[in-house]
């Protein structure tokens, strides 16, 4: 499991004179004016998601009001979901808006990076196994798929630093800042995948002329 | 009309006397077909296509009703023009200081020059941003600025400029370098000024090297993966990113293999001009006669402004190689200064068998894509049979064709049976193969085109074979075109990403995919670190071949001397 958040750096922030920011609301202040990052929805699954989650919070027409107030403060979408990490680790930007492990990556690596989960809440993604149709070796992957899923397995995924997020409550979560404290948006994935086309077109139309 | 199907029947009839070449002939056509042009079919034909496999627009109409994408093609060719024109000029200014003038320090120049041959894809992007992002070391800290636009054109354009440096200053250096500096003097002594003698004699005689610089380095740019991956940004879209994210981000392979035929046109375009115009516009003023002069041809000052440009490249090259060691060793790049050897050791535990999959699929392929350039160069230049035309353009395509678009190709071409290729050793290998044998094709034409063939049919006259003849007479000679050839397939092949990215495997990792999963993942020292070790590998690969050589070199001396 894999929330959506928003990645910080501190040293950065002290440059633009900023405060943490603490929710999606406070990354409209005109601190950072030029010092947001997220990637772009049309070649980044990431971003749809991003979208999605905020259309979750604020409705439709609310989460592109609330996206072109905040294309004032982006100094680039990115290509790729994983641009924004990579500027915000060497202080090219203050703000990064994407999935987390990387941020966390970053601060274990010992960036000055702090990673907010916004208080409206944010959206997350489900890291998925599948076994193919056919599949030669059917038993030993049902015997993968029920290790990752045992208690075990889900305290490796915590312990080897994949800073993804277990899927069990009975796991030590150890440094990841705990989930019960992180505000989950659920997304209609049904609904997200039968607009895309559209929500992404308006996101064109609406957000991405916006200077 | 006639006399053309003549000429075709002797051929044929002659090539018929001579079975070992025929099949020779046969079984290379095949593999150029089965590994340069059936791939590009698939990624033809799939953009062709609808979801019931019928002839279809649709995927080119919802392309080009997209403004994103057509934003795509427009960036895409601006960069790649702006960076053939300024990438040339810079090129010409250091070739020709180095050439024309008598400045100090013209070994450092000429080294530096070609540096970035070795230019670590996504890391080397990385460090412009290093060096002019917000809190770039020159534009922040240098000059306070801390607006300079990073991403999008100008970024994307320094970036590639750099690149494509080495490309751009061989090119020139081996122009000037021919132009005889005694069509200079006998200018100067018809009293012309040191300006005509530029405009009037130098310049003009460097037009088609120049203009040939320029289409190269057109086709290089566009086909750039690795810089605008990282610095391209959504206010400035490129097409080979976007097909590569159509693909892995958005799941749509028929918008990206559309993209890619997209992609191809321009280069194709570029390509066929520069090979079929502007080669034959080359002068040769190689006279034999004495070519020493006396430098003359800029004054002092001139000379002094030529010698700081050049500085400045120079510099500017060692500041991006010098960001990337500090990087690979310290804690966290530009955060945290702190030494360490932490990174290196990362890399040995998690990326050793990238290491070893690299040296084996690059020490594979590169022989054989050099010896094989060499044959095909032999059969170009001194045999003649049908289909010689379509046999040089087929094998030179694929240096016209942008990576991309190659590795859509592979993954669509060869992953059902017979050809079940993806995911093993073998795609990668005969990826880089085909790739980069132009290089060696084209050094060895015109090398072999120097060759008097007196020596080869004396040999024929003693009653030796063709493939005796090739081994023991052309071959020796042609040795240096085959050495250059396997340098820079190894280079290429060591650092090559936009195609390979498509054929890597849980198996058979490469280098270069490690630099990019580290750099997503926020592991940005451990990408130094990794790009260090790639650098070093290529010295090493250099350094041995050129001590391995100068033993060959003497060894072919001695046995002269005996015999």
């Amino acid at each position: 499991m894999n929330p959506l958040g928003v990645g910080v750096n501190l040293k950065v922030l002290e440059q633009i004179k900023a405060e943490l920011p603490k929710s999606w609301a406070d990354l409209l202040k005109p601190e950072f004016k030029n010092m947001i990052q997220y990637p772009n929805p049309q070649t980044s699954g990431t971003a749809y998601t991003f979208i999605t989650g905020l259309i979750s919070v604020y409705g439709e027409d609310g989460a592109m009001d609330y996206l072109k107030k905040l294309a004032k403060n982006i100094q680039s979408y990115t290509q790729s979901g994983t641009g924004p990490s990579k500027a915000v680790g060497i202080g090219q930007a203050a703000v990064a808006i994407q999935f987390t492990p990387a941020f966390f990556e970053f601060k274990e690596q010992g960036y000055p990076i702090e990673v907010v989960f916004p208080v409206e809440g944010v959206p997350y993604e489900s890291a998925c196994v599948s076994i193919v149709k056919g599949a030669a070796h059917k038993t030993e992957a049902n015997t993968l798929i029920d290790w990752l899923l045992s208690k075990k397995g889900q305290q490796v995924i915590v312990d080897e630093k994949t800073y993804f997020y277990p899927v069990r409550a009975d796991v030590n979560f150890g440094s990841l800042q705990p989930l019960s404290t992180i505000k989950l948006i659920s997304v209609d994935e049904a609904w997200a995948a039968e607009n895309k086309n559209r929500i992404i077109e308006r996101w064109i139309k609406e957000v991405l002329p916006v200077k | 009309m006639e006399i053309a199907n003549k000429e075709f029947s002797n051929k044929f009839k002659s090539l018929m006397k001579n079975p070992s070449l025929l099949i020779l002939l046969i079984a290379i056509f095949v593999v150029l077909f089965i590994f340069i042009i059936y791939p590009l079919f698939k990624v033809l034909i799939i953009s062709f296509t609808d979801n019931n496999n019928n002839f279809s627009l649709d995927v080119y109409k919802s392309i080009l009703s997209n403004d994103y994408m057509k934003q795509g093609f427009k960036n895409s060719i601006l960069v790649a023009t702006l960076t053939a024109v300024i990438g040339t000029l810079i090129g010409y200014l250091y070739a020709y200081t180095i050439n024309r003038t008598n400045i100090p320090f013209k070994k450092f120049f000429r080294t530096i020059a070609i540096v970035p041959m070795v230019f670590p894809p996504f890391i080397g992007a990385m460090s412009i941003i290093m060096l002019f992002g917000f809190n770039g070391l020159i534009t922040s800290k240098l000059f306070g600025i801390r607006t300079f636009p990073v991403y999008g054109l100008w970024g994307l354009m320094i970036a590639q400029v750099i690149t494509f440096f080495p490309v751009a200053f061989i090119t020139l250096d081996g122009v000037l370098s021919t132009i005889s500096p005694t069509l200079e003097d006998a200018a100067f002594n018809l009293k012309a000024s040191r300006w005509q003698v530029f405009t009037k004699v130098t310049l003009p005689l460097s037009v088609p090297g120049i203009a040939s610089t320029m289409l190269v380095l057109f086709i290089e740019s566009l086909a750039d993966f690795g810089n605008p991956l990282i610095l391209a940004g959504a206010s400035f879209p490129v097409l080979s990113v976007q097909a590569y994210l159509e693909i892995t981000g958005m799941f749509n392979l028929k918008n990206g293999a559309a993209l890619a035929v997209w992609l191809l046109v321009p280069s194709l375009i570029a390509f066929i001009l520069q090979k079929y115009w502007v080669n034959k516009k080359k002068y040769i003023t190689v006279t034999g006669k004495p070519t020493t002069s006396q430098v003359k041809s800029v004054s002092t000052s001139a000379k002094w402004i030529l010698f700081t440009l050049c500085m400045i490249v120079s510099i500017f090259i060692v500041l991006i190689y010098a960001t990337i060691f500090w990087g690979a060793f310290t804690k966290a790049w530009g955060m945290n200064n702190q030494f360490t050897l932490d990174n290196f050791k990362y890399v040995f535990d998690v990326g050793k068998e990238s290491i070893k999959d690299t040296l084996a699929i690059a020490l594979t392929s590169t022989p054989i894509s050099a010896l094989l350039g060499m044959i095909i160069a032999f059969l170009i230049v001194r045999k003649s049979f049908p289909g010689k035309k379509a046999l040089e353009f087929i094998s030179l395509l694929n240096f016209a064709v942008p990576g991309t678009v190659v590795g859509i190709g592979y993954i669509l071409g060869f992953n059902t049976k017979p050809l079940l290729l993806t995911g093993t050793f073998a795609i990668l290998v005969l990826n880089f193969i085909f790739r980069y044998i132009p290089v060696g094709i084209q050094s060895g034409i015109s090398l072999l085109n120097q060759v008097d063939p007196a020596i080869e049919e004396a040999a024929y006259t003693l009653g030796a074979n063709d493939s005796q003849v090739f081994l023991k007479i052309t071959l020796p000679l042609i040795i240096p075109a085959f050495f250059s050839a396997l340098v820079y397939s190894f280079v290429r092949a060591m650092t090559a990403i936009s195609a390979a990215i498509f054929l890597v495997s849980a198996d058979w990792n490469l280098m270069t995919v490690q630099i990019l999963s580290q750099t997503d993942s926020g592991r940005l020292s451990e990408a130094c670190a990794f790009s260090v070790i790639l650098i070093l590998l290529i010295l090493a690969f250099i350094l041995i071949l050129k001590i391995f050589l100068k033993n060959k070199v003497s060894l072919v001396d001695n046995n002269f001397g005996i015999e």
